[in-house]
Formats: structure tokens, sequence, C-alpha cells
């Protein structure tokens, strides 16, 4: 059984006196139990909307999210049943997912759903490289980087098996990036949890994710391992994404830029994932001529 | 104080640890030290003592009647007497142990009304939210004294009554602002990421966005003060709160108001009702000031 | 020509705190020269005094020296008309770098008049022109609407185009790609090699992402706490970082070569 199973998820906007948004238009995709699959896209591909569907904060307009098998409800009025608390969320901005008037450490103890709450959180910070005195602190006396780990710590606190992480380093320095990008990635899996990494870096998840799906206007255009995305990408908007990427060293080339494009919508035909190769899914709207 | 990670995060040290904003450490003292919080808080306290002492301050029993009627100022009585021999003096002084407690009850009571029905409003939203604004709109349809002055004639003029009057008149304004706070919060992260480890709505309303609204709230209620006394006096002025001989300041200008040129009787109560209000009034700005995170970060704040 | 710019041995300190701590920068004519640090180094301050802004209650010492006159020391005539006309800057994000109330018209050429002698049709004309240089899709509708049609990316473009309009001799770009989708930023980047190329423009580039300034840059300066801790060719410094900070900055960042 697969930890994160994903099918057909269809997300929509209502704005009145407007169409329909589809944000999210038809994805699948799954996560097993210790992996890291990363989700890029630019702005406006759809997702937020989609980490956010899956986790139970938009409410889904058609598809199934399902965990260990087990379909999972959106967030209602009532408190989460337990069921259900086991997909759980690190937001982008590390300024806003903290409480600022609580200590953190009664934060991530709330998460704890066992007893033993303070030894445990005591052990979580240490996983997530802080020390234990932290948990007396308030948020404003951590920096960027430092809140993620924090809010890392308070995902794993509940113990679950899927955690979906929205642009979880994008607010902070490019020089801790990769460091936190790593912790996360780290300690997910070696809890066996899946996670599930959003991002519009392609750089920053070559160096994390085990398999990557690439997404646009509400689509998966492609998923693949990660190497394979990078040497052998198959659909002309990964492409697109992977040369319009400065380079460092001495012969870098200057970035391309696509030519401009509007709006893309994909029929379902043209959506469908075909596998071009073992383990290597690309939209059939690629393959159609050369 | 803050945790250092490794040499990137601390940054300079004069930024706050993360380095990508100033921490305003000098927040509060800096707003504090504007001359009207000051005064406003000198002003305050002179009130509270004298509400406290007012039977060692007062020379006369603000009751007792003499036949030394409209007496002007004069070395034995400092604010003149009134129309039935009364030391407006010792009436002033004793009428701060009516006018200012009964107004900081007021806006409590106000405000725990107001707040709860704002708050649920705003969290739960929907019909429940519809009802509440539409009877808010309701209220706020009505100028406060007119509404207040209904209520009161309706109940019948007294303290109490005047007490009443002005909380039902003065909750859907705590509410709106409550309503709209929450609605602000009700969306954030750490409220979802609350929600999604378990937390009941009473429990997220109680532990997340309370105290994170509390702020402005105080802010609102100081500055509220001022209002529930004006209205308070207002009431008695038309006769609809306190009773003769309650020494009550609003009561004490109507009844000095009638005999206009012996001015004293008048003026004095009329002098501390100005002076509390502009009191709370100027608290009531300097802790909006250095709670709004633009205006109180202003000064240090720099892009680098 | 000489130097461009030529800022000399700069400290500005504020309340006791030295945020630009000495600091020697060069651009030559037609250069483009970046500024690389983190939050905090002193690298937007550094770039500001070039069109003469200085935070309030600074001390200052050292030259800000354009074209061999010290814009520190201009009075607020002169500094006005310099500003927007040899030295023009554009900033990071592209939804407040536009005036919301104002038509693109009225942004791109109020200042054309102000520094140049045209009349309001020439202006206009060449506003539509600087709208088709950066690409801007139906310049003559676009110049009659408002910035909230626009995306981020054409956002910029235009404020880009704001900046080129009285032909800068000098552009200051600070972290004008930071907010932009990587496809977008690529445009952008390609944009203002094209511009470079054209109009000989140097440029002052500021941002913290090392691998955008290895591609725009031929120069760069690396600044923390408000020193320059390191300077040289972009390329060569970013491939063998000297300092120890450059080099941990570089190290942080994924690696970016495709294995093949």
């Amino acid at each position: 059984m697969t930890a994160l199973q994903v099918e057909d998820v269809v997300v929509e906007y209502k704005v009145p006196g407007r169409p329909t948004v589809r944000a999210v238009d038809g994805v699948s995709i799954h996560v097993a139990a210790g992996e890291v699959l990363g989700l890029v896209g630019e702005s406006g591909c759809g997702k937020s909307s989609l980490g956010r569907a899956i986790v139970g904060l938009n409410p889904l307009d058609s598809g199934k999210v399902l965990v260990d098998g087990r379909a999972i409800a959106p967030l209602g009025r009532r408190a989460r049943p337990v069921a259900d608390r086991t997909v759980q969320m690190v937001f982008q901005d590390p300024y806003s997912s903290l409480n600022p008037r609580r200590r953190v450490g009664r934060q991530i103890q709330d998460a704890v759903a066992s007893r033993g709450g303070a030894t445990r959180v005591r052990e979580l910070l240490e996983a997530v490289g802080l020390p234990a005195s932290a948990a007396d602190r308030f948020p404003h006396q951590f920096s960027g980087g430092q809140r993620q780990r924090i809010a890392i710590a308070r995902a794993l606190a509940s113990e679950p098996r899927v955690i979906v992480a929205d642009e979880p380093v994008s607010a902070l320095d490019a020089s801790t990036r990769l460091q936190v990008a790593g912790l996360l990635s780290e300690t997910a899996t070696a809890r066996g949890v899946a996670l599930l990494m959003i991002s519009h870096d392609l750089s920053g998840l070559r160096v994390i994710a085990d398999r990557i799906a690439v997404m646009h206007f509400g689509r998966i255009v492609e998923v693949a391992p990660t190497d394979v995305i990078w040497s052998e990408p198959r659909h002309p908007y990964t492409r697109e994404l992977i040369a319009a990427i400065p380079r460092l060293g001495r012969d870098a080339p200057m970035p391309s830029a696509p030519e401009r494009r509007g709006v893309v919508v994909r029929t379902d035909d043209e959506a469908r994932l075909v596998e071009c190769a073992p383990g290597h899914f690309v939209a059939a709207d690629a393959l159609v001529g050369a | 104080m803050t945790v250092t990670e490794n040499s990137f995060e601390t940054l300079d040290p004069v930024a706050s640890a993360d380095g990508r904003r100033w921490v305003p450490r000098w927040r509060l003292p800096a707003a504090w030290r504007r001359p009207l919080a000051i005064a406003g808080v000198v002003i305050v306290a002179f009130w509270v003592i004298v509400m406290i002492f007012a039977p060692l301050l007062a020379p006369y029993d603000p009751l007792a009647q003499d036949s030394a009627r409209f007496l002007p100022p004069s070395p034995e009585h400092w604010f003149g007497t009134d129309g039935v021999g009364r030391d407006v003096l010792s009436r002033v002084i004793y009428g701060s142990r009516i006018s200012i407690p009964i107004a900081v009850m007021l806006v409590l009571l106000s405000l725990v009304i107001g707040a709860t029905i704002g708050a649920l409003s705003g969290y739960f939203g929907g019909g429940v939210d519809a009802v509440a604004m539409r009877v808010v709109d309701l209220f706020f349809a009505f100028p406060a004294i007119i509404l207040a002055m209904a209520v009161s004639a309706a109940l019948g003029p007294s303290l109490v009554n005047a007490v009443l009057a002005i909380v039902v008149v003065s909750w859907p304004a705590y509410a709106r602002v409550t309503r709209s706070l929450v609605i602000g919060l009700r969306d954030s992260n750490f409220i979802a990421a609350s929600r999604l480890i378990g937390a009941s709505p009473a429990r997220t309303l109680g532990r997340d966005i309370a105290p994170n609204i509390l702020g402005p709230i105080v802010v609102i209620s100081t500055l509220e003060l001022g209002n529930a006394i004006l209205l308070l006096a207002g009431l008695s002025y038309l006769g609809l709160g306190a009773v003769p001989p309650t020494p009550e300041w609003g009561a004490m200008v109507s009844e000095g108001s009638r005999v206009f040129y012996n001015y004293w009787v008048a003026l004095f109560p009329g002098l501390a009702i100005l002076s509390i209000v502009l009191a709370f009034n100027f608290i009531g700005d300097s802790l909006r000031d250095a709670l709004d995170p633009r205006t109180s970060r202003a000064v240090q704040s720099m892009e680098l | 020509m000489g130097t461009l710019l030529d800022i000399r041995d700069l400290h500005i300190t504020v309340g006791g705190r030295a945020l630009v701590d000495g600091v020697d920068i060069t651009v030559e004519p037609g250069e483009v020269v970046g500024l690389a640090g983190e939050s905090g180094s002193g690298k937007t301050l550094t770039a500001l005094t070039a069109l003469g802004f200085l935070p309030d209650n600074a001390t200052t010492s050292g030259q800000v020296l354009l074209d061999g006159k010290d814009v520190l020391s201009l009075d607020v005539r002169a500094l006005r008309r310099l500003r927007g006309d040899r030295v023009a800057m554009v900033f990071q994000d592209p939804m407040t770098s536009l005036h919301p109330m104002l038509t693109i018209e009225t942004q791109l050429t109020e200042h054309q008049r102000a520094h140049r002698d045209l009349t309001r049709k020439q202006a206009r004309e060449h506003a539509i022109e600087l709208l088709d240089r950066v690409r801007i899709p139906d310049p003559h509708l676009a110049i009659r609407s408002y910035p909230h049609r626009f995306s981020g990316g054409m956002r910029q473009r235009i404020a880009i185009a704001s900046a080129l309009a009285c032909e800068p001799e000098l552009l200051i770009a600070d972290e004008v790609t930071t907010a932009l989708d990587v496809t977008v930023q690529a445009g952008i980047l390609n944009l203002l090699q094209g511009l470079r190329e054209e109009l000989g423009m140097a440029m002052l580039f500021i941002t913290h992402d090392l691998a955008v300034m290895n591609v725009v840059s031929d120069r760069l300066y690396v600044m923390r706490s408000g020193k320059v801790v390191e300077s040289g060719v972009s390329r060569e410094v970013l491939a063998e970082p000297q300092h120890e900070y450059t080099r941990a900055l570089v190290d942080a960042l994924p690696d970016t070569e495709v294995t093949r």
C-alpha cells in the first residue's frame, strides 16, 4: 500500500462573474513511505493548491487522497479526527507558520499525541539541530531558517505518514536553503515518512528528491527519477525549465528564455501520462511531432 | 538572547536574528517617552489616587446641604457651592468614585459581549456571521446617544439602567472590530498548522487567535473608556442616569448648566470629565502607535 | 571618459553602527558590476548612494564620484537632475515598483519631459518604442493601461523601460529578478543583456543569487557586514573563490551542472 496516493484530484476556484478556474486539473501522483517526490512548477501552475488539497486545507472538487489506502477528508469545522492527522504540512513562510505569542516548545508539544510530551519535544528539537533550550523561546527570537526547523519538528511530532512541504526553503537565504531542505528530507525518510516537496527551484530539488514531477497549468506533464529528469527531459516544458536556469561555472551560457506563451489548456487526451521509459512518464502532447 | 545556528544565520548583531528585519528592541520605551502618553498616565494615576483617598481628600460631605448656596470659589470652598449648598470640590472628588469605575465596568461588559459575538461570527462565518452582522448593522443605524436614551427611558432613570443602556449601545463596535481581527487571522498558516494537528475550534480561538488580537482590542478599549464616560455623563445630564443627590459628574454638569452664570457649578465637573477622557485618549493613541508594527518600526527599519 | 562610478572609502553609520564600513567600488562605462551578499551586507545602501540617497540620521564619509563629481556633495536640485536621467534604478518587488494609480504612459513620460525638452507626443512615441523594446505586447494598448493589468514579469519589464527612458549611463538593478519565476527571469536577463549591448549602458547589478551573478556580471564585489570581502572577474571569483565567505556561499548552492 502506497503511503500517499493522489487520484485524479481536481481543485477549482470559483470567482463570481468570471469563469471557474481549474487550478488542479486531474492530477494523480503517488509517494512511497520514505521516498521524496519533488513537485516542481512555476507560479500559477497549481502546485500549492494541490499541496493544500492533499493536506485537507482546500476541499477537493473531485478525486481522492489516500494515505495508506484510507481516504482523507478535508478539514471541517470540528477538530480534525485523529486518523486524518497522518498528513502534515510545512509551510513556505517561516514568519506566519508559528504562533508569535506562544513558546515554541508548547507549539511542538501540542502535536505530540502521546504522553511524555516534554521529552519528545527535546528529542525533536535535537533531531532538527536546535538545542533543548529553544523550547522556552518565542518564535521572534529565531531566524527564518531556525523557524523552519521548528516547523519541521512540529510536523514530525504527530508522527505523520505523509508530509507536504510547500516551498519550505524559498523564503530563506540562499546559503541555508540546502541545509534546511536536506534536514527535512533526511528526518522524513529516516522515519519512513513520505515527503512531497513542492518547489519552483529545480536545482534545489535535484539534491534531495528521489523522483520529480513537473507541473504545468494544473497538470502533471512529466514524472521521472531525478537524474533522468535532468539528463533526459522529454517534455518541452521541462526542457524550457532546465534551459532557463542560470549556471555557475566559467563556461556557463546565458539562460535561455522560452518564447512567450499564454495560458496553456490541455485536453484530457493531451495530458494523459504515457510511460516512455521504465519509471519515466510524460504527457501525451510531448509525443506529438518531433 | 538568540539561539545561534551558524555564522550565516546570525549575520549582523544589530539586525534581528534572521537578518531580514529590524527587531525594534527599544519599541515600548520610545512609545512611552511621548509626552502625551506620560500626561495621560499621570492624569489617570491622579484620579485613581483621588478615587481611593476620597474620604481623606474631600473637605466636606458631598451630600451635606447647607444654606450657603451658590457661593463662588473661595478659600473655604475651592470650587464653590451648588444650588443646595453642597461643596462642589467634594462632589467632584467623590464623583470620581462613580464615573471611573462605572466606565471601566461598562467597557468590560461591552467588550466581553461584543468580542465574543464578533469572534464567533468571524471564525465560523456563514449563517451565524450573516445574522450577527445584520444585528450589528441595525444597532449602528442609530446614533448611540438616542438609542441609549430610549433604553434608559424605557427602564427608568437610574445609574444601573444607564449602564445597561450604554452596554446595549456599545457592544456592536467591539463585535465588528473583533470580527475583522479574527477574519484577518483565521486563514493564517499557524492557525492552519494548529488545526492540522487536531485543535478544536475552542482551542483555536482561545489559544491561537485570542492572544494575537489582544493588542488591538486593548487599544480600542482604552479609547472607548473615554466614550463610555461621555455617554454616561450625557445620559445623566439628560436626567436618565444618576439621580440626585448622586455626585455623578454628568449630572452635576446638568444641574450647573441651568444656572449658567454660576459658572463653577458646571465648570469643574466638566473639566474633570474632559481631563479623564483626554487622558484615556492619549494613552490609547500611544498604545496604538506602540503596537502598530509599521509606525513603531518606521524609525528603526531600513532596507539594506 | 574616465571611470563612470567611483565609490571611495564609503562609510555610512547609523545609530553608532557601521552599515557600510569602508567600501571601494568602481564601475567603468558599459560594464556590468555585481554586488553580491546576503541581506544585511550593505549592498543596497551602497548602491543607493550612487543616486545620492542616504538613510536618515546617517553619518557618512568618503566619496561617491559619478563621472568625477561627488554625488554626496550635490544639492537637491542637482540630484534631481541626475536621477532618472544619468542614473536610474529598478527595484525588486514588481507589485510595488509601479505607481498603481497612474497610467503606464504617465510613468514612462513624466521624467522624460522633465529631463529632456520633449513635447507630449514625442515622449509618448518614445514610450511606445521602449515598451516594444522590452517586449511588451500591444504597446499602444499597454500605454493607456494601469499596472494591475500586467503580471509580475511584465511589470518589471515596464519598470526597466521607465528606467531606460532617458538613456541613463548607469542602471542600478536591485534584485530585479528575485521575485520572478525562472523562465521569466531568463527573459529579463536576456533583455538586460540585449539592452546593454545596444545602449552601451553600465549596470550595477545587486543580487544574492550567485548563479545569476555568474551569467550576468563582468566583475563582482562580495559584501559582508558592510565590507567588501572579495572582488574580481565574476566567473573567476565564483569558480575559484579566495575568501572563505565567498567559498561558503558558493558551496551552499546546489550543483547546477548537467551530468550526461
